[in-house]
């Protein structure tokens, strides 16, 4: 048998365990969107405009931009997080406008319905590319480019390699709720992959009570390399930002924006 | 820490030879070691030939470190236990040709505290001796704020939660000790303890104000040039007068 993929483990075989993660996100989501909407602004997206969200864990963002008018597709490889994020956006009162399906990022153009094509804007956040390997990453690319108009833009927010090149930390915790989060990280700066080990516990008093334990592979970016992604991914690279605020890119950022156009 | 974490040997003590030689401390001479611990060093020193009073607070480490002490070494190598506000609390005539002062022995109590002690230090030194300190650098700690680490020692796991404030100049750790159970962790106990950090001006302040003169400070047992990536500070100080 093939071993998994790390995604399909983490967010197929043990979605519970994101599940937290992302509702622990979930409040985050409503000052990001409402600075992706500047962003979307400044790129000439037009308000009530039309927007791909791809991965969408469950919907923080999406949902988030649909309640400021635009029109909103979420897809994710989790069928758990999509009907939370169908749950959510009907809680919200956009689910007329929020609509969410299951699919794979590498296999985008088969999973969205024709109708709701072409897109103002895609957008990849929360370091959601370098998961495969780099010629994937660029068919991905590519994947939204069949689903996003001429002229139209795609958003990527994803963590800065030079960041973590400079503030290379070996060790993480995290809790969410009652689920504590460890990670072992190494950086391999000859092929610029992470090859990280996540626990995760469940806190049992002051126990903690392992759920499972992930080796997560992916690969990171510097700035120039995401825009000769991009251009190779059929995009044109335009501005880069250290952040969803808009600031300059910067080495002591721990992400980065860059906005593509088809 | 929890019966049944057994401390992994340390690697320095070839390197401390190497220093103290280098300044005319050779195997045989007289040194110092100053708190000790459990004494992991003062044995090493020991053993490569130096002649080695360790002092500690900790009365049931140096029982257990006496009860230790390898046979090969018992002529050279005294433990002896005193209290913090009297370390190292020695008779009035001792004296050395070394004082060391490992693992970050300052800034656990009050600068006035520190001050006590490097006084009560510079009583026991030899006119032509060496103070060496092991401090940890403030610089690293204000440049890299990591707030986490795990240990794997044994089949124990140790959590460390970290947090300095450049205000204060304190680092505060926080351990919690789990044993591991398959892939379970059970909680044993916690610890913590509050350092205050210093620069290597804060430390030859110091030094200045208790009766010795600095030296040289480095970045490691090697004589590295110090920069904000050294986690260490190695510091030499002479008597002032």
């Amino acid at each position: 048998m093939a071993a998994t993929h790390w995604t399909e483990d983490l967010f197929l075989r043990h979605p519970e365990v994101f599940l937290t993660v992302h509702e622990n996100a979930w409040s985050t989501g409503e000052e990001q969107a409402r600075d992706l909407r500047a962003i979307l602004e400044r790129f000439g997206v037009p308000p009530g405009g039309r927007i791909l969200d791809v991965p969408c864990g469950i919907g923080r963002h999406s949902t988030r931009l649909a309640k400021v008018g635009y029109r909103t597709v979420g897809v994710d490889l989790s069928p758990v997080f999509v009907s939370r994020a169908t749950e959510l956006a009907r809680q919200e009162g956009v689910a007329d406008r929020a609509t969410y399906h299951v699919g794979d990022l590498r296999r985008l153009a088969e999973t969205v319905p024709a109708t709701d094509a072409p897109f103002d804007a895609a957008l990849n956040l929360w370091t959601s590319l370098g998961y495969y390997d780099e010629e994937t990453d660029v068919r991905i690319l590519q994947e939204y480019g069949k689903l996003v108009r001429p002229g139209g833009i795609l958003v990527i927010y994803i963590v800065n390699r030079d960041f973590v090149v400079r503030h290379f930390d070996p060790q993480g915790y995290e809790a969410f709720g009652d689920i504590v989060h460890i990670e072992q990280r190494h950086l391999d700066l000859v092929t610029s992959r992470m090859r990280n080990e996540w626990r995760f516990f469940r806190r049992n008093g002051e126990d903690l009570d392992h759920i499972l334990t992930v080796p997560i592979e992916h690969c990171i970016y510097s700035l120039h390399e995401l825009r000769r992604l991009l251009v190779r991914g059929g995009w044109h690279p335009t501005e880069a930002f250290g952040g969803f605020k808009m600031d300059a890119p910067s080495i002591d950022n721990p992400t980065q924006v860059v906005v593509g156009r088809r | 820490m929890p019966a049944g974490i057994v401390r992994p040997p340390l690697e320095d003590v070839e390197a401390i030879r190497m220093f103290l030689e280098k300044e005319g401390i050779a195997p045989g001479a007289h040194l110092l070691d100053v708190p000790c611990g459990i004494g992991r060093r003062a044995v090493g020193l020991a053993e490569a030939g130096y002649q080695v009073a360790a002092v500690d607070p900790n009365e049931m480490g140096i029982a257990a470190a006496t009860e230790r002490v390898p046979h090969a070494v018992v002529k050279r190598l005294h433990f002896a236990s005193a209290s913090r506000d009297s370390l190292p609390g020695l008779s009035a005539g001792a004296r050395f040709d070394a004082i060391l002062c490992l693992d970050h022995a300052l800034g656990r109590g009050s600068a006035a505290d520190d001050l006590a002690f490097l006084r009560r230090l510079a009583a026991h030194i030899r006119p032509e001796g060496r103070l060496v300190l092991d401090l940890l650098n403030r610089d690293f700690f204000a440049s890299r704020q990591r707030p986490f680490a795990f240990h794997t020692i044994g089949s124990f796991e140790q959590h460390e939660f970290r947090s300095f404030d450049p205000v204060t100049g304190v680092l505060r750790l926080e351990w919690k000790f789990y044993e591991r159970i398959g892939e379970d962790l059970k909680h044993r106990t916690d610890s913590s303890a509050e350092l205050t950090l210093l620069t290597p001006r804060d430390v030859a302040w110091n030094l200045g104000q208790s009766g010795w003169r600095i030296v040289g400070v480095w970045g490691g047992w090697r004589r590295e040039a110090v920069t904000a990536d050294h986690r260490k500070l190695i510091v030499l100080a002479t008597p002032a007068s």
